[in-house]
């Protein structure tokens, strides 16, 4: 007997993981025009900054989620204005981009294994998990779940009533439009790159809290976190909360499909796989035309 | 009078390729300047050179006596030069009133800026009703206006048009035409970029010809207008026949 209450609880879980994995992406790629994935590797950072707070500083979680948002903030700025934005002025292609994107990860998450090493951190603070009616439901999926809702309403509202937020979507969608008005393309992409790390850190803290912290954290999910991005529509925020919810859906559905069949949940990634492949024949500008005023 | 902006024996391209060559072009406060040509005769390349928008090989740009040659694409809208694309020249994703408010992104203050708004639905009303909906949403003509009316936000002294007539029918063009005459009459200088020959002219007081990426012509509007059809077949100038 499947608890569809608790697939449906559990897609919600997954998705707002997503969501906050695949805003910084997203909005990242749509401005500077590649896909970023040492963003894989800024969910790592975050995961590890978030223990070393947390954990060793024994500072709890929401100083934790705050320091590592600035600090993995910051180290996105210092990437992109030390090595994409050189690149980019230089004639870089997307496929030079995204190569030394990868290469930036692949150093990023060996030096984190150096650092801490290879062996998992557990967090030792306790979730304790209850029952709700017919959920099941840890203290940890909540925090989640709310950090998910803030950033969505924070996004709406800076991307929809501030200057900057208007910037980034103007910068977005014609950069030299944009140039000719007079905005600072270069410094609205520092802005984005700087929340677009900070958030890929919170996420790292979330899935590191609910799973395990290892140099792998954040490119286990980095899959499904692009399938996210493709999905909502390259640099479309609306799009991006729409698929990491189907994506979630999908993905826990797909589970208690997986179990029928007998066959391992650890397949769960091919469903999000299977979501991106599908995206790209069908519809490779994913949900975008849904969101139009993003 | 002082010219408001000068560009000294200009080259310009794209990438290696030159496309421009030893193009001197002035304007006067107030004035209208068209810049004609057959197609691919430089003479967007040359507007976009001044703006960082394409390759400045050779040549000063001058603007209020100022050296600005080289200037950083978004730096030259805080000095007063507006620029108009003739492509993608509105964010399809904002609203119309969004797009305003990127025209005035450089200005401070909100309550002159929701003046300059209120100046700017004065002179385009027809944007004025269309203000909370997408861009993407507008007609050709109405997205024209607003490419305008961005510009206008910024408040300039001078304003770049590319080949603003272009796939627009007779009436939206004519509507456009006569709006270039308000924003003249506000006192902004205007350079238009047309292949639209006899309509850039007839809004403008001098014109400059160019052909093969050089001058071939300059001279009063009225005076250009006058040269010989035969000349005008060979400049590939024939007016289009609308």
């Amino acid at each position: 007997m499947v608890n569809w209450a608790q697939v449906i609880f559990n897609s919600g879980v997954t998705g707002s993981l997503y969501l906050i994995g695949a805003v910084g992406l997203t909005l990242t790629y749509g401005l500077s025009k590649f896909p970023n994935f040492a963003h894989a590797e800024f969910m790592t950072l975050g995961a590890y900054i978030g223990y070393f707070v947390a954990e060793q500083l024994g500072l709890g979680l929401p100083l934790a989620l705050l320091v590592a948002f600035l600090i993995a903030g910051l180290v996105g700025v210092l990437c992109y204005r030390g090595i994409f934005q050189p690149l980019a002025k230089r004639g870089a292609s997307i496929i030079h981009l995204m190569v030394a994107s990868i290469a930036l990860g692949f150093i990023l998450r060996h030096s984190i294994g150096a650092a801490w090493t290879w062996k998992p951190l557990y967090f030792t603070a306790t979730w304790s998990a209850f029952d709700a009616g017919p959920l099941r439901i840890t203290g940890l999926w909540l925090w989640l779940i709310f950090a998910a809702l803030v950033l969505s309403l924070a996004m709406h509202f800076l991307l929809m009533n501030t200057k900057i937020g208007k910037a980034i979507r103007a910068s977005s969608s014609n950069p030299e439009l944009a140039l000719a008005s007079g905005i600072n393309v270069d410094r609205v992409i520092w802005i984005t790159w700087f929340i677009g790390a900070g958030l890929a850190a919170v996420a790292g803290i979330f899935r590191g809290a609910d799973t395990q912290i290892w140099p792998m954290t954040g490119w286990d999910i980095i899959l499904p976190i692009f399938a996210v991005a493709i999905l909502g529509g390259i640099g479309n925020f609306y799009g991006a909360i729409a698929a990491a919810f189907i994506i979630g859906l999908a993905e826990n559905i797909g589970v208690v499909g997986l179990i029928a069949l007998g066959l391992s949940t650890t397949y769960r990634t091919g469903i999000a796989f299977l979501i991106l492949i599908i995206t790209l024949i069908v519809r490779p500008q994913g949900l975008a035309m849904l969101f139009r005023r993003a | 009078m002082d010219p408001i902006f000068v560009a000294e024996d200009i080259n310009a391209g794209y990438g290696d390729v030159i496309i421009v060559q030893g193009v001197s072009i002035q304007l006067a406060e107030g004035e209208t300047v068209a810049i004609v040509g057959p197609n691919g005769s430089g003479k967007s390349t040359l507007i976009k050179s001044f703006l960082g928008f394409a390759r400045l090989f050779q040549g000063s740009v001058f603007y209020q006596g100022k050296d600005i040659t080289g200037i950083a694409s978004n730096r030259a809208v805080s000095l007063g030069i507006g620029y108009v694309p003739q492509i993608n020249n509105v964010f399809l994703n904002l609203t119309t009133a969004e797009n305003l408010d990127m025209g005035a992104y450089h200005r401070k203050g909100k309550a002159s800026i929701k003046a300059g708004m209120a100046e700017i639905y004065d002179m385009f009303p027809e944007l004025e009703a269309r203000k909370n909906g997408l861009a993407g949403n507008l007609s050709g003509g109405e997205r024209q206006m607003l490419a305008i009316a961005r510009a206008m936000m910024a408040q300039p002294k001078v304003l770049f048009l590319d080949e603003p007539l272009a796939s627009l029918s007779p009436k939206p063009a004519s509507a456009i035409l006569s709006k270039m005459e308000n924003i003249r009459e506000s006192g902004t200088a205007i350079i238009i970029v047309e292949q639209n020959v006899k309509k850039a002219l007839s809004v403008s007081n001098r014109g400059y010809v160019l052909v093969n990426g050089t001058c071939a012509i300059e001279g009063d509007a009225a005076s250009l207008f006058a040269e010989d059809s035969s000349k005008q077949r060979y400049l590939g100038l024939e007016a289009k026949k609308d």
